[in-house]
């Protein structure tokens, strides 16, 4: 199993295109409703020995428009709620952090980060 | 002489002649001896070694899957016969520790934000040869 076919499986798992649209890449230009994999950091530990497995770490950014602060954050919640929801069982949930304010060229979004993490065997 | 610098990724283990190394995070081989020390007239010490202990403890991840080739499986069945050694092969750096361990029934479940993992320290039924 790669690195990229993880990173391609996560996002797979991660599609809801009635909610959003799901980047299995760092996307050049974050869009509103978007979920985007993208590695954590570190992005890949050790885990076992003879080095045969190990952890691969993920951030998934969860963006939303950022209009007034009630709507934006339900959307959010309503957002990390289903990807809780898809997560595949073979990827662990770590953290999901509290929403920041992200600039795209002139517009804003309102960002959370999931991190999440996949033990991967070579 | 240079010293050799070793991690965990120059170890191998092998349980029961199949490889673990997937599963297995942490492998640590320890052989204690019980000496006895006796205070001679004349001021002087003697020693004795009395017994040996070997044990071998490992933290591994727990690969439940409905086959029975999954390491998991395969100690819960070899626990049913606790007192039947299973051998193992500990490998560092190409030096070759081989032996028997007893089976131990592993754990199951762990924390919900966390991969599952279980540790043991198995009883050795002798010292290891090295070759």
């Amino acid at each position: 199993m790669s690195f990229a076919s993880v990173r391609t499986s996560l996002a797979t798992a991660l599609t809801d295109n009635t909610k959003w649209q799901t980047f299995a890449y760092p996307a050049d230009a974050p869009t509103s409703n978007s979920v985007i994999i993208t590695p954590g950091s570190p992005w890949v530990e050790p885990l076992t020995i003879s080095n045969k497995s190990v952890r691969v770490n993920y951030r998934i950014k969860v963006c939303v428009n950022t209009a007034d602060n009630q709507g934006e954050l339900t959307k959010l919640e309503d957002n990390i709620t289903r990807l809780i929801e898809l997560m595949p069982s073979w990827a662990v949930l770590k953290s999901v952090s509290a929403p920041q304010e992200l600039q795209v060229g002139t517009a804003y979004l309102t960002v959370s980060d999931i991190d999440v993490e996949v033990a991967v065997s070579f | 002489m240079a010293t050799t610098i070793l991690n965990g990724g120059t170890l191998t283990l092998t349980i029961n002649a199949i490889a673990r190394s997937e599963q297995i995070t942490s492998a640590v081989l320890t052989v204690e001896l019980t000496r006895n020390a006796y205070n001679l007239i004349g001021g002087t010490k003697a020693f004795k070694v009395v017994d040996n202990n070997a044990t071998l403890a490992i933290e591994a991840m727990q690969d439940w899957t409905s086959g029975t080739s999954d390491f998991m499986d395969a100690l819960w069945l070899a626990s049913a016969t606790p007192d039947t050694s299973i051998p193992f092969v500990l490998t560092c750096n190409s030096q070759t520790f081989s032996g028997s361990i007893f089976p131990e029934y592993p754990t199951v479940g762990g924390s919900g934000n966390d991969a599952l993992t279980w540790s043991v320290t198995f009883q050795c039924a002798a010292v290891p040869t090295k070759a």
